[in-house]
């Protein structure tokens, strides 16, 4: 059995005219949680499948461990994929369901029953063996789907939205089991998402796909604190951003967004005058005395998560027109979630007093794309 | 408002319900019935009671050779349906998952074929077979009925709507093409199956027409070329085609009721579109 290193290099694919995958480059290293994520129709999914061999890549190459696999079907890739829809075998027991790969692979019958023991075991299904996937629980059958694909000991393991049949509070939990499981096993992991919590929070690094193309890939938090371009930095992220057109100022060494003037750091001096300024929640903070850095803004909405409480607000600053270069954020357009303490109070249409954190503001041209983030 | 509309759709099923049914009952009481009595008593029900006889049958037994008959149409009608169902699920299959040149023009030929009656291609096919001396045999009654363009069209709409994925999954896991329909499709097509099956059994143990064309003699010909001769042969005695078309129509009762279950079960979920 290989290492598991997959390789995409120069990965394009169109149906007809449609492009939906452009020159992707991306590797994943052995033992890797690699989470795919985008919004629907980035092709995301479609990336997986030719990795999956259920489709081959119009152009570019796939390796694995440094071998090419264009020309091997999927049932020769050792690659196991669990499905959206999970596609139990709807006539098979659990068991049968385990069994299925493995007697394609003419695993003898002492060995397959072993097998079958120790994942049932691992994924809490052995009460279940005899049922068919009919009598199972949501969070069951996917536990099933993915003991199916991981019996036969693939060397990377593929998984399409798995969570997203789920219900919320499943889904946390699956998740943090998907991750237990992937770690103990050490398989290779590719994982298609479109949510960017469940891609935050399951993987080692993350790959932000938009319209086909591979907007940015690093870890989760690199992805979320230095953003490649504006896109990014609007999809990942829970409580909103807002961009904004901003002035750097020579003559008094500081940016001009709005009435307030914030420092900013040396990489983004520069000459060029007009930047945009994106600005998330953590990037504010209530000011306790007020002063030449500080403004009011409107507080529009208010969500109350238990421990914390978020406050949207409208900040005073010229809105950057963004056209398509950014993704629909959570929360009201335009606002910016701060979280607070579940105490603190706070109304709707209260003007909260606030003061920018200049070294989490985020610097993009007016094309979207990041300035040297230090 | 309801009720009165409940009221309304029992009254109007039952009446429907009588009015296909008459004819059944009529058949069953008037085969017990003797030969004088059938046409004039048979559609009273007061005297359907009256000295029954089973003479009817012992006289269709004497007349032709039922069994022979009988065993021509389970033979035709049989090998019509187990070779037709192989070859029209594989050709369904093949239509809705394999992307093949020619596809979409196959597919639009099986819909006109469907929409074609066999009576209008009887007698060119006719011709084609004495073209080449092929007649009376069990071959060319069963040949040109086993594929069916309804049949086809039948388990291509079942095949698409099974999830792609789980053809796929059963391909990563290793499965060949063929492994794949043993294994994974028919079984989730039984019930599709047991719905053709009736099918293909009802359409073909009528058949009349085509079996008339092209056998000569009882030793081929099915169970409705039989009961006809019975309008021709003398003495006409209503109470022997009666009892014929009792005996006639029990195999596709039996038929039906072994299926039933999953008949139903496929009419109601698998969704018949057509």
């Amino acid at each position: 059995m290989g290492q598991g290193r997959v390789e995409l290099i120069a990965v394009s694919k169109a149906f007809g005219a449609r492009s939906v995958v452009k020159q992707v480059t991306l590797q994943a290293d052995p033992g890797e949680m690699l989470i795919l994520v985008g919004p629907s129709g980035c092709g995301k999914s479609t990336l997986l499948r030719m990795v999956a061999g259920l489709e081959q890549p119009t152009n570019g190459e796939i390796r694995f461990d440094g071998r090419s696999v264009l020309d091997l079907p999927p049932q020769d890739r050792n690659v196991a994929m669990v499905f959206q829809n999970y596609a139990l075998y709807p006539h098979m027991t659990v068991r049968e369901n385990f069994e299925f790969p493995l007697r394609m692979r003419r695993v003898d019958s002492r060995e397959r029953a072993e097998r079958v023991a120790s994942i049932a075991e691992m994924l809490a299904l052995t009460a279940v063996l005899e049922e068919k996937p009919r009598a199972l629980s949501g969070g069951q059958r996917q536990r099933v789907a993915m003991g199916r694909a991981l019996v036969r000991e693939p060397s990377v393991f593929l998984m399409d939205e798995p969570l997203s049949n789920l219900d919320a509070q499943l889904r946390v939990a699956l998740r943090a089991e998907i991750r237990q499981i992937q770690r103990r096993l050490g398989v290779t992991t590719l994982y298609v998402t479109h949510d960017q919590v469940e891609a935050m929070t399951l993987g080692d690094r993350v790959a932000v796909l938009r319209s086909g193309e591979l907007q940015q890939v690093g870890a989760p938090q690199d992805v979320y604190s230095k953003p490649a371009n504006a896109f990014v930095a609007s999809f990942i992220g829970s409580f909103g951003i807002a961009f904004y057109a901003a002035e750097w100022k020579p003559e008094i060494g500081a940016l001009q967004l709005g009435t307030v003037a914030a420092a900013v750091p040396d990489s983004v001096r520069s000459d060029r005058g007009s930047l945009v300024v994106g600005v998330r929640g953590d990037a504010l903070c209530i000011a306790t005395s007020t002063g030449p850095t500080t403004f009011l803004a409107p507080i529009e909405h208010i969500e109350l998560l238990g421990s914390e409480r978020v406050l949207y607000v409208r900040l005073p600053f010229p809105l950057w027109d963004a056209k398509e270069n950014v993704a629909m954020g959570s929360g009201v357009a335009g606002t910016v979630g701060i979280r607070t303490a579940s105490g603190t109070t706070a109304a709707i249409g209260q003007q909260l007093p606030l003061e920018v954190v200049p070294d989490r503001l985020l610097f993009f041209d007016h094309a979207g794309k990041a300035l040297t983030s230090g | 408002m309801t009720t009165s509309k409940t009221f309304g759709a029992v009254v109007m099923l039952g009446v429907m319900t009588l009015f296909y049914l008459i004819p059944v009952i009529v058949m069953c009481v008037g085969s017990l019935m003797p030969d004088s009595r059938v046409l004039t008593d048979s559609l009273t029900v007061s005297r359907w009671g009256e000295n029954l006889t089973l003479t009817n049958y012992r006289d269709v037994f004497e007349r032709v050779q039922f069994g022979r008959f009988f065993l021509n149409s389970v033979v035709v009608t049989g090998g019509i349906t187990i070779v037709g169902l192989f070859v029209n699920s594989l050709a369904g299959y093949a239509l809705a998952r394999f992307t093949f040149r020619g596809r979409r023009l196959f597919l639009f030929f099986v819909l006109v074929m469907v929409i074609v009656p066999f009576e209008a291609i009887a007698v060119p096919l006719f011709y084609l077979v004495s073209a080449v001396g092929w007649r009376d045999s069990y071959g060319v009654l069963i040949l040109p009925f086993v594929a069916n363009a309804f049949l086809i069209f039948f388990f291509y709409s079942f095949f698409l709507d099974i999830p792609r994925e789980l053809e796929e999954a059963a391909w990563m896991d290793g499965a060949s093409t063929s492994r794949i329909y043993w294994s994974v499709i028919l079984p989730l097509a039984k019930p599709v199956f047991a719905t053709g099956a009736i099918l293909s059994f009802l359409f073909n143990w009528g058949a009349y027409l085509w079996p008339l064309l092209v056998t000569t003699g009882p030793e081929f010909r099915p169970l409705p070329i039989a009961i006809a001769t019975f309008y021709t042969l003398p003495p006409l005695q209503w109470g022997d085609i009666l009892a014929f078309g009792v005996l006639m129509t029990l195999p596709v009762i039996v038929a039906f009721v072994l299926f039933q279950r999953w008949f139903v079960e496929s009419v109601t979920t698998s969704g018949l579109k057509g």
